[in-house]
């Protein structure tokens, strides 16, 4: 009898104990320190690390409006961040303004917490839209602003939205919805893009995939352009509208990867980051002589060089058009502007088969216009 | 020239007065009564602006009816009582609006023409007005200018709306017997309506009596009859 | 005849007119010398094989422009007299708006500016809503005596009309919305080919129809009642007026755009240079006036590189020249 009683307070104790431990594993779970993010390119986005937590920061680049924007990964319960923007450890919902943070989701593997978004009918890409369908993720832009109600319907833990609008910014802190700038199209490189990547890494607490995914992008990107060589010839881009030509700028990264394929641009200049606003008649006038076209447009699925020629007569007598060297990245097929952005090797790899600079290679962005 | 046959003038289902038979030929007759009796419907109607009356009426021997637009504005010519001109016009490009139906579709004019302008000007005594901006006249001198274009416009038939009212006690005797020599130079028939019997005797040749839904025609002692009709 | 002046001005303006032409073909971001504009305009070859369609461009814009140009003046013109208002036009009395919601209502519903069914679509929905508007004002016209109120109203109808497009945004695809607002920009390009000929003898066959309006307008300066007297069919002369401001101000809005000020400014200017009131010689000069004044804006717009737009220009030219008329009109006792 005296055995069994003492067994069982042993017994009690012990398990007590045993709770007790797992609860402060538990804690210690919950707060453990973040892993760290290096970053190589990206001017956009800083990232503070202290005991207490993890400051992440997005703001302006150089000469672009101003703006400055900050939120905190809470790592120990004695934080002090009354008043400030707090995330848990991993986020679980976040709503987004822009079809391209989905693209960086989709890498990690985090589209299940995308609980709303603007612009739904505007994703290409079925295997994204697919689970967004699943999920029954909510439409955040009727016209071209966000519905208040919407988003506060899908109660994100975070919305990601655009910089400019800052009216509506005050709109969301009022009705208690968090945001994070993310500005991840001013950057001035392809690789300074895709590092956003870490940023979410940091976010959904996936560094090492952020990390690798990103490492094994910048590697197969810097390979393919020390392997590129310079061809001596030039290229002009996309379409009119109007009377109007918008050519991008020299510093656009839609140029930057063409460029990288060893083509150069004809309206090289190294001022500004606007894009460059020629007259139709001054493209046609340099398109005779543009040995490359290359166009990123959208236009019908299925569109072909006949279908260019329609659009203007004058296209026929462009040298690109007569030496069959027109490339062309139709939006409505493909989602350039999202996936290209984790994508930028692909890209580069597309442009460098149609310099015929590789041949082995499926193209998935780029192609002849034939 | 003016022939009226059984003749019953209504607006809607009021009728305004009747008129069993009138026949005018020329000189300047008035046409007297009170407000509302049917004066100015009577000149549209000759105008062929108002429809709705009974009977008929024939000028020069055809009927109104068989008048087209153009036509009538060759046979008719009107003065209102106010003018409300857009434009700068000089009075010499008003009066000259009188020989519009005699043009062709281009609407241009003949040295006869300037001519004719430059006669009845004269005739009228406002030769010296003929550069001037029509909007900045009196308004006396505006409706000389209306009358001048009137006859320019070289109708057999002149009709005028209470032409006298605006003017001031003056320009109104002036206008009734300058409308007495044009009629007695030129052979016309000018009906003209007024309220201003006082100076009826001396320059009409008759006067159109509206009352009690009648329309009679006097031809003397136009005054006397006229007051006794209003029991004044 | 009397008028010598206004010969001289007649044949001034038409000089005008085909200078700025000229300048328009000869001006632009690539520079192309004016013996080699002869040759491209006769059938010839140049150096740059882009440079034939380079001058094509430039002479449908400048066609485009000179016809537009024309075509709104005259309108403005007529509507002017016919209104008794000398700010009347065809964009402030909304006609021009009915015309930008018929095109709203075939663009935004996603019938594309290119395809054929589009283009008759668009030409025959922006007659619709011009002539539409035009006979509810003159339906108007008949019940409010006040010309002041008369613009009211046409102003009204305009909000009215921008409302209702907007409303159409909503269900509208963004590059629909996008195609819209940049055609409500107003531009003289966009046609291309021999399209500018036929643009232009379109435009001509029509304001020629104005032969007919020349007594009716001469007379109508004294109003209804005395213009009936001289032998003018109101009737018809109203039915005429309708059909050709109501066809011109369409055909204009729909292939360059709501543009503004030409239809009110032009006649202003041409009321106060020439001395005859026979709108034999006014009609003429009034379209010549109008086409030189598109020319020039579009040759200004081209000039910005594209940065202003065309009723940018046009209300920078316009605006001034409406505001000193008023002035002057306020001086000489006229009534507006």
């Amino acid at each position: 009898m005296r055995l069994l009683l003492s067994s069982l307070f042993v017994a009690v104790v012990a398990a007590s104990c045993i709770q007790h431990t797992t609860q402060e594993e538990q804690e210690s779970e919950k707060f453990r320190p973040q892993k760290q993010i290096e970053i190589k390119y990206a001017e956009g986005f800083e990232v503070e690390y202290t005991a207490d937590y993890t400051k992440i920061v997005t703001h302006s680049i150089q000469n672009n409006e101003f703006f400055r924007d900050s939120v905190y990964i809470q790592h120990t319960s004695s934080a002090k961040l009354d008043g400030l923007k707090k995330i848990p450890f991993t986020l679980s919902s976040v709503a987004s303004q822009s079809t391209t943070h989905l693209a960086f989701l989709d890498c990690l593997h985090e589209l299940e917490t995308v609980k709303g978004l603007c612009g739904v009918k505007y994703i290409r890409n079925d295997s994204v839209s697919s689970i967004l369908e699943k999920n029954e993720i909510k439409e955040l832009c009727l016209t071209e602003s966000v519905q208040i109600e919407s988003l506060l319907d899908c109660n994100p833990e975070l919305f990601f939205n655009y910089p400019f609008g800052k009216t509506e910014q005050k709109g969301f802190a009022e009705n208690g919805v968090q945001t994070l700038y993310i500005a991840e199209y001013l950057e001035q490189t392809q690789l300074a893009r895709l590092e956003w990547i870490k940023l979410f890494g940091l976010l959904f607490n996936k560094v090492e995939e952020a990390n690798a995914y990103f490492e094994r992008v910048e590697d197969n990107y810097l390979s393919l352009r020390q392997k590129s060589q310079s061809t001596n010839k030039k290229f002009i881009m996309n379409l009119p509208f109007g009377d109007s030509w918008f050519m991008p700028s020299s510093k656009s990264v839609g140029v930057e990867v063409i460029r990288d394929a060893g083509l150069d641009y004809y309206y090289q200049r190294e001022e500004g980051t606007e894009n460059q606003i020629h007259t139709q008649e001054q493209v046609w006038n340099d398109g005779i002589y543009a040995d490359y076209w290359v166009i990123i447009a959208d236009r019908p699925v299925g569109y072909g060089l006949e279908d260019l020629l329609a659009e203007k007569e004058v296209y026929a007598e462009f040298k690109a058009v007569k030496e069959q060297q027109v490339i062309m990245c139709n939006i409505a097929e493909v989602d350039y502007f999202a996936s290209g952005v984790v994508e930028p090797d692909v890209l580069l790899r597309d442009m460098l088969f149609h310099t015929h600079q590789i041949s082995d290679h499926q193209p998935k962005y780029f192609f002849r216009l034939e | 020239m003016l022939k009226f046959n059984n003749i019953e003038i209504n607006v809607g289902s009021r009728r305004l007065f009747r008129l069993d038979s009138l026949e005018l030929e020329r000189g300047l007759i008035a046409l007297v009564g009170r407000n509302g009796c049917g004066k100015s419907t009577f000149i549209r109607s000759l105008l062929k602006e108002h429809g709705d009356y009974k009977g008929n009426i024939t000028l020069n021997g055809r009927l109104l009816t068989d008048f087209s637009k153009s036509e009538l504005a060759t046979q008719i010519a009107v003065v209102y009582t106010r003018t409300e001109l857009f434009g700068n016009h000089s009075v010499r490009d008003v009066i000259l609006l009188g020989r519009l139906p005699h043009q062709g579709i281009l609407s241009r004019f003949s040295k006869e023409d300037l001519g004719s302008v430059e006669k009845v000007a004269n005739q009228l005594e406002i030769g010296h007005l003929l550069d001037a901006a029509f909007q900045r006249l009196s308004d006396g001198e505006k409706q000389l200018v209306m009358i001048a274009r009137a006859l320019v416009q070289d109708t057999p038939l002149i009709l005028m709306d209470e032409p006298g009212a605006y003017l001031d006690l003056v320009n109104r005797v002036k206008l009734v017997r300058l409308l007495k020599d044009v009629a007695d130079d030129s052979q016309k028939l000018i009906i003209f309506s007024t309220h201003h019997i006082d100076l009826l005797d001396q320059n009409c040749d008759g006067a159109l009596l509206i009352t009690n839904e009648q329309m009679s025609f006097i031809q003397a002692d136009l005054q006397t009859q006229i007051k006794n009709a209003f029991n004044l | 005849m009397k008028n010598n002046r206004d010969i001289f001005t007649l044949v001034g303006i038409l000089v005008a007119a085909f200078c700025l032409l000229g300048l328009n073909l000869y001006l632009g971001e690539v520079r192309i010398n004016f013996g080699t504009i002869v040759d491209l305009l006769g059938g010839g070859t140049a150096e740059n094989a882009s440079w034939s369609y380079t001058i094509e461009n430039r002479l449908n814009r400048s066609l485009v422009a000179f016809s537009g140009g024309g075509a709104l003046a005259l309108s403005g013109l007529i509507l002017q007299v016919f209104f008794r208002n000398p700010l009347a036009g065809p964009g402030v009395l909304g006609i021009s708006s009915g015309a930008s919601l018929g095109v709203a209502t075939v663009i935004l519903g996603g019938v594309g500016m290119s395809s054929l069914l589009g283009n008759l679509g668009l030409i025959s929905a922006g007659i619709i809503g011009a002539l539409g508007v035009l006979i509810l004002l003159l339906i108007i016209s008949r019940l409010i005596s006040s010309s002041i109120t008369l613009l009211v109203v046409g102003l009204m109808f305009g909000y009215f009309t921008s409302s209702l497009i907007n409303v159409l945004f909503q269900w509208a695809s963004e590059s629909d919305t996008r195609e819209y607002v940049i055609w409500g920009l107003g531009s003289f390009e966009g046609l291309n080919g021999k399209e500018g000929w036929f643009f232009l003898v379109g435009v001509l066959m029509i304001s020629l129809l104005t032969v007919f309006l020349i007594k009716p307008l001469n007379a109508l300066v004294l109003g209804t009642s005395y213009a009936g007297s001289l032998g003018v069919n109101l009737k018809r002369s109203r039915l005429l007026i309708i059909i050709i401001c109501g066809i011109l101000t369409a055909v204009v809005t729909v292939y360059c755009g709501p543009v503004s000020f030409i239809g009110i400014a032009v006649p202003q200017i041409i009321r106060f240079i020439v001395r005859s009131k026979n709108h034999l010689l006014i009609l003429p000069i009034t379209f010549l006036a109008g086409s030189a004044l598109a020319l020039l804006a579009d040759i200004t717009v081209r000039l910005s590189g594209n940065a202003l737009p065309l009723n940018t220009v046009t209300a920078l030219i316009g605006a001034p020249i409406i505001v000193w008329t008023i002035i002057r009109m306020n001086k000489t006792g006229a009534k507006v």
